[in-house]
């Protein structure tokens, strides 16, 4: 089943709060993902788990490209269509 | 921060900038030469620049894609998978290294590099024999030639036998992705089971030396082990001299046809005399580089073009938009085989300049001498795709089917 923008922001704040040991409600979807705490390496594997999620491929720099959750999560939405 | 509009200006990954990099070079080069990108590195496509920073031993460190290499191991293991073998295979790998011990592993491998030159005979009894089996009316030139030749040239130097070198081929195409930008799970999946098999090898080869021959560089340095490097140590040094020189070389074998095959002019002022072949090769290797970027870490505040740059900063020195820069090259979009004064930034600069570059100048002007004596058109073909590998920091060409006539 097709996810909305909406339902892909929670998603990923699950995702990004898992990784930064913290609660899915202190992250803000605007806020870049340098402001977050990613870096070049778990957003690596971060993207890796996105991949096999939603099926899709990415680019090695669509978390610095689209550089927030919600930014990405309209991008990987696209992409799921 | 809060970034709403990304500045696409650094899309190094996109088709059209690996297809033909350079107008995407000059737009950073003419626009914002000091450019921090979306992933904060800092991008730099100014030729002084670029050579200051090479240059600059003690502010600049080189070695950000091994610490990275360690840091994602120890990352990743947490999450079930096992990368170290990466960063053990490019432990030794001298252009990670900073001085004092750089200095120290390059005298001593320089010693041996010295005392065993390649025979330029051999270079083109091998050359003869790769052609002898080609139809060059149409053929595929990267893994006809480019490749071959290179493998075979580098294994003699190395002493590695024929029939291991050709199974080491693959894993070397594998291993050298390590230099890549921005990787994902899956290439650094690769990289491990190419390392791996690698490592395994070279392991074997340093506790049983007799297995290679013994006039070539991995037999001396092996008795010769003056720096008491460990048998993980010099494996991952050979790994280096193997799959560093190899991919380098006929990877600019392949661009350099590709080039010629372009500018038939030029071509004509080789085959007709009016221009040594030597010359020309610094000119056709100052056009399009096979190494394009290099990575360092500064060590302390920088000022660079105005622009102030905190310690500890990753830098990305595009070494081909250098050697585009209209300030130091006239017409820098143009072939000029005589071009004087030709100090390009293709081998580096500094400390870390290439060790091979004079075999690789001997193997590009091997093929170059007898493509030019031999034929007097280069046609790419039209029928099939010119096919490039993914990835600018080396940038290669995966087919180039040509003609020669």
């Amino acid at each position: 089943m097709q996810e909305t923008v909406e339902q892909i922001i929670v998603h990923f704040k699950t995702i990004v709060a898992e990784e930064m040991k913290g609660q899915p409600s202190e992250i803000n979807e605007d806020d870049t993902f340098h402001e977050l705490g990613l870096d070049s390496i778990s957003s690596v594997f971060l993207m890796e788990e996105v991949e096999k999620e939603y099926n899709i491929t990415l680019s090695p720099l669509c978390f610095w490209d689209y550089p927030t959750i919600r930014l990405l999560a309209v991008y990987v939405q696209s992409l799921t269509q | 921060m809060s970034i709403s509009i990304v500045s696409k200006l650094w899309r190094p990954l996109d088709a059209d900038v690996i297809a033909n990099p350079y107008p995407f070079y000059k737009n950073l080069q003419e626009t914002n030469p000091v450019f921090q990108s979306q992933t904060g590195e800092w991008i730099i496509t100014k030729y002084n620049d670029i050579k200051s920073i090479l240059g600059d031993k003690n502010r600049f460190k080189a070695g950000n894609r091994l610490q990275w290499m360690e840091h994602a191991a120890i990352y990743a293991k947490e999450k079930g998978y096992d990368y170290f073998d990466i960063s053990k295979a490019l432990q030794s790998f001298l252009l990670f290294k900073n001085p004092p011990q750089h200095t120290e592993y390059r005298k001593w491998i320089h010693q041996h590099w010295k005392e065993h030159p390649y025979n330029e005979e051999e270079l083109s009894e091998i050359i003869h024999g790769l052609i002898k089996n080609i139809n060059p009316n149409r053929f595929e030139f990267v893994s006809t030639f480019a490749k071959p030749l290179t493998l075979l040239a580098i294994s003699k130097v190395l002493g590695i036998p024929l029939k291991d070198s050709f199974q080491l081929k693959s894993w070397s195409l594998d291993a050298i992705k390590a230099m890549d930008l921005y990787l994902k799970v899956s290439d650094l999946e690769r990289i491990k089971i190419a390392t791996s098999h690698l490592l395994q090898y070279f392991m074997k080869i340093v506790t049983q030396p007799e297995l290679v021959e013994s006039n070539g560089i991995i037999y001396q340095l092996i008795s010769d082990n003056s720096l008491d490097l460990t048998n993980e140590q010099l494996a991952s040094l050979f790994i280096f001299l193997f799959i560093a020189g190899q991919e380098t070389s006929s990877a600019f074998l392949s661009t350099m046809l590709y080039n010629l095959g372009n500018d038939q002019g030029s071509f004509n002022e080789i085959t007709s005399g009016r221009v040594s072949v030597k010359t020309s090769i610094k000119e056709l290797i100052r056009f399009d580089p096979p190494v394009q970027l290099l990575g360092r870490i500064n060590t302390k505040t920088v000022e660079l073009n105005g622009v102030t740059i905190p310690a500890k900063s990753n830098f990305t020195l595009c070494i081909a938009a250098g050697n585009r820069d209209p300030e130091i090259f006239e017409n820098p979009d143009q072939i000029d085989l005589k071009r004087s004064d030709n100090f390009s930034l293709a081998f580096g600069y500094g400390i870390h300049r290439c060790l091979g570059e004079s075999l690789a100048l001997d193997i590009a002007e091997s093929t170059l001498n007898h493509i030019s004596s031999h034929y007097r058109e280069i046609k790419i073909s039209k029928y099939s795709e010119v096919e490039w590998e993914k990835n600018i920091s080396i940038r290669r060409l995966k087919k180039l089917e040509v003609s020669l006539s």
